[in-house]
C-alpha cells in the first residue's frame, strides 16, 4: 500500500503537469519563422517567409574588432528582427551538435542534425542581444556566437540593409 | 625437510618464526603479524601479551609478591608491576607531538614555491592579454553596454543613474 499509493499520487500530479508542458509551447502564434542551421563553426540564418534572405554569422575575429567592441561576442551579421512580434526559430545542424542559446531571452535549444526543434519567443524590449553556442562542437565550439537585433517593427519592414 | 636440515647444520638457530619448521610442516606457515603482539593503543587498552617478556630475578620476586594482598605493595612497586605489564601509559601515549608544525611549515613552503612557478610562468610561457582588456577598450564597452540597456531590471543598467549618469551609489 506504501507504494501503490504514492505511485497513484505521483501519476496524478504528473499528468497535468506533463500537459501543461506541452500546452505551453502552442499558445505562440508567430508572425513569421526564421531558420538557423548550426554548422561547424558558424551559423546561417533563413528568413525565407517573405522572400529568401540566407547568411551566415561567423564571430568577428580579435583583430576586425573595434574598440569597444564585445571580444568572442560579435558577430559580422546579426539576426534582425522586430520588437513585440512572436517570432518562431527552426533550429537544426548541418554536421555536428550545437546549441542555439540567447540567456536574457531564455533560449536555448539544441541543433541536432537531421532533426528540426522549434522555439518560440516574443521580445519586449528593442537591444542586442548575445548568446554562445551551447553544445560542445569542435575546436572552435567557444567562438560561433548568436547575435540577435531587435528594432522596432517600422524599421524591420523597410527590408534588409547590407553593410559591408 | 632437506633445507631445514641444512640450516641446522649452518646455524645453531632455528628459523623461528616458522611453527612449520618445528612442527614439521603439517601446520600452516603463521606470519608475524598473526602472533600476539603488544601494542600501545587508546582503543585497545589491554594488549595480549605483557610488555615485559623475560623477567628479571628481582621482577619474579615481585611478581610472587602481587599473589598476595595487593595493600602490602608499595606504591614504587605497583608503578614497578605497571611498567612490566604496560609501556607507556595512557598520559604518554596520548601526548601532543610537534608534527604539525612540520606538516604546516612543509604545505606553506610548497605554497610558496608554486607561487614562485605560477610567476615565471606569467612571465616567460603566457602570451600578452588580448587587447579588449585595455582599461579604454573596457571603458567604451561598458559605455556601449550601457547604451545598449543591458540587463535593465537587474543587471548592469539597473546599476547607472541615467539621469545623473554616474553609478547608482
Amino acid at each position: 500500500i506504501w507504494t501503490i499509493l504514492p505511485a497513484i499520487i505521483l501519476i496524478l500530479i504528473a499528468l497535468p503537469s506533463l500537459r501543461i508542458l506541452y500546452l505551453t509551447d502552442e499558445i505562440n502564434d508567430p508572425s513569421f519563422t526564421i531558420k538557423s542551421i548550426g554548422h561547424q563553426w558558424y551559423w546561417t540564418y533563413e528568413y525565407t517567409d517573405y522572400g529568401g534572405l540566407i547568411f551566415n554569422s561567423y564571430m568577428l575575429p580579435p583583430l576586425f574588432l573595434e574598440p569597444g567592441d564585445l571580444r568572442l561576442l560579435d558577430v559580422d551579421n546579426r539576426v534582425v528582427l522586430p520588437v513585440e512580434a512572436p517570432v518562431r526559430m527552426m533550429i537544426t545542424s548541418q554536421d555536428v551538435l550545437h546549441s542555439w542559446t540567447v540567456p536574457s531571452l531564455g533560449l536555448k535549444t539544441d541543433a541536432i542534425p537531421g532533426r528540426l526543434n522549434q522555439t518560440t519567443f516574443t521580445a519586449t524590449r528593442p537591444g542586442v542581444y548575445y548568446g554562445q553556442c551551447s553544445e560542445i562542437c569542435g575546436a572552435n565550439h567557444s567562438f560561433m556566437p548568436i547575435v540577435l537585433e531587435l528594432i522596432p517593427l517600422k524599421i524591420f519592414e523597410m527590408g534588409p540593409v547590407f553593410t559591408l | 625437510m632437506l633445507a631445514t636440515r641444512v640450516f641446522s647444520l649452518v646455524g645453531k638457530r632455528a628459523i623461528s618464526t616458522s611453527v612449520c619448521v618445528r612442527a614439521h610442516e603439517s601446520v600452516v606457515k603463521s606470519e608475524d603479524f598473526s602472533l600476539s603482539a603488544y601494542v600501545d593503543r587508546r582503543d585497545h587498552p589491554l594488549p595480549e601479551v605483557a610488555h615485559v617478556k623475560h623477567l628479571s630475578a628481582s621482577q619474579k620476586a615481585l611478581k610472587e609478591k602481587e599473589k598476595a594482598s595487593w595493600s602490602s605493595l608499595s606504591m614504587d612497586e605497583k608503578v614497578e608491576l605497571y611498567r612490566i605489564k604496560f609501556k607507556e601509559s595512557f598520559a604518554e601515549m596520548n601526548r601532543g607531538s610537534n608534527e604539525w608544525k612540520t606538516v604546516v611549515g612543509g604545505a606553506m613552503f610548497f605554497i610558496g614555491f608554486t607561487a614562485l612557478i605560477i610567476m615565471w610562468q606569467k612571465r616567460h610561457v603566457y602570451g600578452p592579454l588580448p587587447q579588449s582588456f585595455d582599461k579604454e577598450w573596457v571603458a567604451k564597452q561598458t559605455k556601449r553596454m550601457l547604451d545598449m540597456k543591458v540587463n535593465p531590471i537587474q543587471g548592469l543598467a539597473s546599476k547607472w543613474d541615467y539621469e545623473k549618469n554616474e553609478w547608482k551609489k
